[in-house]
């Protein structure tokens, strides 16, 4: 009865200290390998960072090359200053659904983990990035909402005939747009 | 009208001042860009720190440095600069002569 009491204690101080054992080599990582880490929080991002440019490009060009008529708000009644705010509506709002803002916030979130990861291992953020945070997710974003704003103040019928117009459904070259409807 | 223009005597209005401080905000960590626009007066004007005073004169090759300049910056950046320049035109209804010019060659680049 003695001897199994202590096979028994035996075995439970192996399953203890293995299993001590087992939770130390997960928590001490070594330099080495902290930098793999940081680097495939990197690699990741760095990708979606590259999937975007693509993106960005792909849609510039498709801007470039479509301006839009200088008649096409003729049968509405608008102001010049109405003009200017719906073709600024639209070319971002066209330019966000070209480029998808999923990409954005991909790369945002993405960037936001790298940087935490690198400092949590390193204590500091010393990696250069191309960009920066505020640049991907906010810079600018105050003048998109005055945008969203300054639009959602036209009256609904209108808005509701320049939702349908089909011109301003793809990406387009706002100066040049801008340029021909005389608002420039 | 040419997207690529001489500037002369350039003076900032004071919101122009704040799009101005947006751009230099993105351009924040770009020694590349730096390096590119060299001695042009659009450096001091986008990638400077220091307080935006006199007159500026701006030539069609500073416009063709800075497009260069943009062409190799991340499109990430350069789509936000294009964005700050539109609104900037957009929201400004009294802006004329030399400043939109200025406006319309940011958004617009020398392309």
């Amino acid at each position: 009865m003695a001897a199994v009491s202590k096979r028994f204690i035996v075995f439970f101080l192996w399953v203890f200290v293995s299993a001590a054992a087992a939770e130390e080599s997960a928590m001490l990582i070594n330099p080495q390998q902290e930098d793999e880490i940081i680097n495939l929080a990197y690699t990741q991002m760095q990708g979606s960072f590259e999937a975007l440019e693509n993106k960005i490009e792909q849609c510039r060009i498709l801007a470039k090359n479509n301006t839009l008529p200088p008649t096409l708000f003729k049968s509405l009644p608008l102001t010049e200053q109405e003009m200017r705010v719906i073709l600024g509506h639209f070319k971002s709002l066209t330019q966000e659904k070209c480029e998808d803002m999923g990409l954005w916030a991909k790369l945002a979130m993405e960037f936001a983990q790298f940087k935490h990861i690198e400092k949590y291992y390193k204590g500091k953020n010393t990696i250069e990035t191309a960009v920066n945070f505020e640049t991907i997710c906010c810079i600018s974003s105050e003048g998109r909402f005055e945008e969203k704003w300054n639009y959602l103040k036209i009256a609904p019928e209108i808005r509701e005939k320049l939702e349908r117009i089909p011109e301003l459904q793809q990406p387009f070259d706002f100066i040049k747009t801008a340029e021909i409807m005389g608002l420039f | 009208m040419t997207t690529c223009p001489d500037i002369s005597m350039l003076l900032f209005s004071p919101p122009g001042k704040v799009a101005i401080n947006k751009i230099r905000q993105i351009q924040r960590t770009s020694k590349l860009l730096s390096t590119i626009l060299g001695v042009s007066p659009l450096l001091e004007i986008f990638v400077g720190n220091g307080a935006l005073g006199g007159a500026y004169n701006i030539s069609k090759k500073d416009w063709g440095t800075w497009a260069n300049a943009m062409r190799v910056a991340p499109n990430v950046k350069s789509r936000r600069i294009e964005d700050v320049a539109r609104r900037y035109l957009v929201d400004n209804l009294s802006l004329r002569g030399k400043e939109q010019t200025f406006w319309i060659a940011v958004a617009h680049g020398c392309r």
